[in-house]
């Protein structure tokens, strides 16, 4: 009786184990950016509504939306979500305060797995100064 | 407790934030539950209505508008009440990516309430109440920008809205009775030629009265159904995000009234509902009050209309 509990048990830590380190190999996400559009230009003052949605094969382990200025890759702005979903949905918005006429670029980058791999969306404006 | 089963009316439960998060979903105003010429109405509500807003099919935000308010009836003629309401309003929206609070005061209402008929029995109980009121919602609550994103969290619609309410309530049987309501809101446009649309509400409910010790439970089950015509901008009537829709939802109540106090639990669930092309959707509402009940000096026999 007690070695068919230990095999049950060691079945158990086994299968745990595996299915709980398997690799994501095949899962992919698509990500639709509607908005902003490539090459967008932004007056000073006005709001950039970055809006989109992500959709994976599988399980995805977040989103990061950020903003950096492409010349002095500052970050203008960046928020990110760690919750495991197949789908997600943003709708945010920034101001644009920019002192000079700064090419900013808009990344939003999927984490496929925990193990970095990553999927991401790139997409660049022109914000004006005042 | 007699006294009691002859309230079968009024009871305000308004809707008078903007919240066009949802549509402009919040229902119109209306007359309520409780009617009676014995007593003055002096209360005070809390509630919350949830909403989900979605891209593409995929929930994007999460919407909780808390709604606390200060409310009274005053039976000031036998065929006459004046009703008024000041919200305020908490609303809370929850993203992936952040989350935005907005409180304020409301748009306050003020009603005039027609009693037409009520007929009653020998026992005093009402057979037929027949009520047409006509209220005003002033743009005195806080509104958000219009170039906000979360303009519709504000509470205010800085609006001027004008409601027409009717309420037939009857009696069935010694237990139960049936209230028919119809209300419309008309609503002006604000500073910035941004005009909520118009909408319609139509309720039926069955109402159950019975008495539980030296209180008198009232409770109630039915439909409600709301409906909301198009916002409008500069006269041009909004194509998208129009918050134009419409949603038929199940209500239910439980009120208890006992030594000149009453205590109020509602919850309403969408059944079925289009609101801005589906991309809003109400899911759940709940509100609990209490309320002062004070009789009034009219003399009996004029209140028995």
């Amino acid at each position: 009786m007690k070695t068919t509990f230990n095999y049950f048990l060691i079945s158990s830590v086994l299968f745990i184990g595996l299915t709980a380190c398997h690799k994501h190999e095949d899962e992919t996400a698509t990500i639709n950016l509607m908005e902003p559009m490539e090459n967008d230009t932004l007056a000073y003052g006005t709001e950039l509504h970055m809006h989109g949605t992500i959709i994976g094969t599988g399980e995805l382990h977040g989103y990061t939306l950020s903003l950096k200025d492409v010349s002095t890759n500052a970050i203008l702005y960046s928020a990110s979500s760690t919750t495991h979903q197949e789908t997600y949905a943003f709708d945010e918005h920034w101001v644009n305060n920019v002192t000079d006429t700064t090419v900013v670029q808009v990344s939003v980058d999927v984490e496929i797995d925990h193990d970095g791999t990553k999927t991401s969306k790139l997409v660049n404006l022109v914000c004006l100064p005042q | 407790m007699r006294k009691y089963s002859v309230i079968l009316l009024l009871l305000v439960i308004s809707r008078a934030n903007a919240c066009d998060i949802c549509g402009g979903v919040s229902g119109n105003a209306t007359i309520g539950l409780f009617a009676s010429t014995k007593y003055h109405m002096l209360g005070v509500k809390t509630g919350v209505q949830s909403f989900k807003s979605l891209m593409d099919g995929i929930v994007h935000s999460r919407e909780y508008l808390f709604r606390n308010e200060f409310n009274f009836r005053f039976q000031f003629h036998k065929r006459i009440q004046v009703i008024g309401v000041i919200p305020y309003q908490i609303g809370f929206q929850k993203r992936d990516l952040g989350n935005d609070l907005v409180q304020g005061l409301g748009d306050p209402m003020a009603m005039v309430n027609g009693i037409l008929w009520h007929k009653k029995d020998t026992n005093g109980r009402a057979i037929h109440f027949i009520s047409c009121g006509f209220g005003v919602k002033l743009p005195f609550g806080r509104v958000g920008s219009n170039s906000s994103p979360i303009k519709n969290l504000y509470p205010g619609t800085g609006a001027w809205e004008e409601l027409l309410i009717l309420n037939y309530t009857f009696t069935l049987n010694k237990s139960w009775s049936a209230q028919n309501e119809l209300s419309y809101a008309f609503i002006q446009s604000n500073n910035t030629g941004y005009k909520y649309g118009n909408s319609t509400q139509a309720t039926l409910t069955a109402v159950n009265n019975r008495k539980l010790g030296f209180r008198r439970l009232i409770s109630s089950v039915g439909f409600v159904y709301s409906h909301f015509e198009p916002s409008i901008q500069d006269g041009e009537v909004l194509t998208v995000n129009s918050n134009e829709g419409y949603v038929l939802a199940p209500r239910a109540s439980i009120n208890l009234i006992g030594f000149n106090w009453l205590y109020s639990l509602q919850c309403q669930v969408p059944l079925f509902q289009n609101l801005n092309d589906r991309s809003i959707k109400q899911t759940f509402g709940m509100e609990a009050g209490i309320t002062y009940l004070l009789k009034t000096k009219i003399k009996k026999h004029e209140n028995n209309i």
